[in-house]
């Protein structure tokens, strides 16, 4: 008799765990009917469904750069240089709202790549980025930057970057946009200050030989 | 108790020297090989891809290991017969399920534990911002995972008698149980009073695994605390100890 009241215990032990769980951490995630799910939805939510919610985020990211370094996806707008990013970028987010770096990155290249130039579309990721991590500041400045890049401000745009170029994950796109801005201000100094910053930075190994190049360019020596 | 401890031992030596646990390492390495190529192709968070594949892979072997063993450990003992070598000793059936259980979930925790620290190898020269003490928090969460999904598997093997349902009805679960959160919401938006009371039963009846994956919260604002993760230790050994309840009385009902 005594061991088939055991249950009990456990079964109260189990509630007790069950709703001190969700006491003390509210479910992080948005519903899942705001995921992105027109292109590899499929993918994604099987993953989630197998419980590996950041590799569909990670693995989504990957999909995002091979887009940037790839060119078009099949039924894709191409009257507009990478009408696709913004979506895929917002799928990236809406699995993992917590991976910041999609948003400094894809914000920056909608907003200043000249042959993208959407700034618009940069601030509603931003923004996204914004509620989600409002403690996350790198994408304030960015923010910012891009505010004053419409205002044709480069200084005060700048000044903005530099802030975010600063913070340890911050994408080296970002760092070589700033570079290249201010290659094309005349202030090869500022230039060569960022590109030793990347170059010196072991997580920014895949731009090394960029940076070593435009160092030479300028007329400096890498550090 | 020392009938439990031989159980656990003579279980853990048999798992170790099956062929399953060996090729578990190999698909170990492939998979964290794969994992290697895969986030060179990440650029700047080739770590954070690393992290979350090597952890991803480690839980996904440990999780079809469990699923497997404890499936078909106790029905392959009853086909051939071997149980009765046991159960003709003094052991309560009860004992004999606890500790084949216990040392199948030492055995896949001691595989898990091997590929974490081969993951953490490769993590080191990636500058992964997970510290230590967060890496061995999500890794024990996974094992966490483990305890509750063997648990059930075993219960659901000793109910079916059919290792394919009961493979079948585990897997299942695994999956409902993370998208328990999703449930609920479902559930909320329905106008229909049956669906609603139907998702809430499932929602409190099934595993929520999905609570289990803390190598995604870890990126949150606001990652869970030390209470948390206490409350996440009731949840486990609650719900372990009712499925185990329920095999042991199911498995005291047969009759040999």
């Amino acid at each position: 008799m005594l061991r088939r009241l055991l249950v009990f215990p456990f079964m109260i032990l189990a509630g007790i765990g069950f709703s001190g769980m969700h006491r003390t951490f509210p479910w992080p995630y948005p519903p899942f009917d705001q995921l992105i799910t027109q292109r590899n939805g499929l993918q994604d939510v099987s993953l989630m469904t197998a419980g590996f919610r950041c590799l569909a985020a990670d693995l989504g990211w990957i999909d995002l750069l091979q887009y940037v370094g790839g060119g078009f996806l099949p039924g894709e707008d191409t009257s507009r240089a990478y009408a696709e990013l913004k979506p895929m970028t917002l799928r990236v987010t809406r699995i993992d709202p917590y991976f910041r770096h999609a948003y400094v990155y894809s914000s920056s290249m909608l907003a200043f790549f000249r042959n993208i130039n959407r700034p618009q579309e940069a601030l509603d990721v931003l923004f996204e980025g914004m509620r989600n991590n409002p403690d996350y500041w790198p994408l304030r400045t960015t923010a910012a930057a891009i505010g004053f890049k419409k205002a044709d401000q480069f200084d005060r745009m700048a000044q903005a970057l530099e802030l975010s170029i600063q913070q340890p994950d911050c994408p080296t796109l970002v760092k070589s946009i700033l570079a290249n801005g201010y290659k094309e201000h005349g202030r090869f100094a500022d230039a060569v200050r960022v590109w030793t910053i990347v170059l010196n930075n072991p997580s920014d190994a895949l731009y090394h030989g960029k940076a070593e190049q435009e160092i030479k360019k300028l007329g400096a020596n890498p550090a | 108790m020392e009938n439990f401890f031989l159980l656990v031992r003579d279980t853990f030596k048999e798992h170790v020297r099956h062929r399953l646990y060996l090729s578990l390492f190999l698909f170990c390495f492939i998979l964290l090989g794969g994992g290697l190529v895969a986030s060179s192709l990440a650029v700047d968070e080739r770590a954070r891809l690393m992290l979350d594949f090597g952890l991803s892979a480690i839980e996904f072997l440990g999780l079809t290991t469990i699923v497997f063993i404890s499936v078909n450990f106790i029905l392959t003992e009853i086909e051939n017969r071997t149980i009765y070598l046991v159960l003709s000793r003094p052991i309560p059936r009860g004992q004999y399920i606890l500790g084949r259980f216990a040392g199948t979930i030492l055995a896949v925790t001691a595989a898990m534990a091997v590929m974490a620290l081969l993951h953490g190898l490769l993590l080191v020269p990636l500058h992964s911002a997970a510290t230590v003490p967060v890496y061995l928090a999500a890794w024990a969460c996974s094992v966490a995972k483990l305890v509750v999904v063997g648990s059930l598997a075993l219960a659901l093997s000793l109910f079916s008698t059919s290792a394919p349902t009961a493979m079948t009805f585990t897997l299942f679960l695994w999956a409902m149980g993370h998208f328990s959160e999703e449930l609920r919401f479902l559930g909320e938006k329905s106008a229909n009073a049956f669906v609603k009371l139907l998702v809430w039963i499932f929602y409190h009846a099934a595993p929520n695994f999905a609570y289990f994956n803390y190598r995604d919260f870890l990126y949150a604002n606001h990652p869970p605390t030390t209470a948390w993760f206490l409350f996440l230790l009731c949840y486990t050994v609650g719900y372990a100890g009712v499925c185990l309840w329920i095999s042991a009385f199911l498995f005291a009902r047969k009759e040999f």
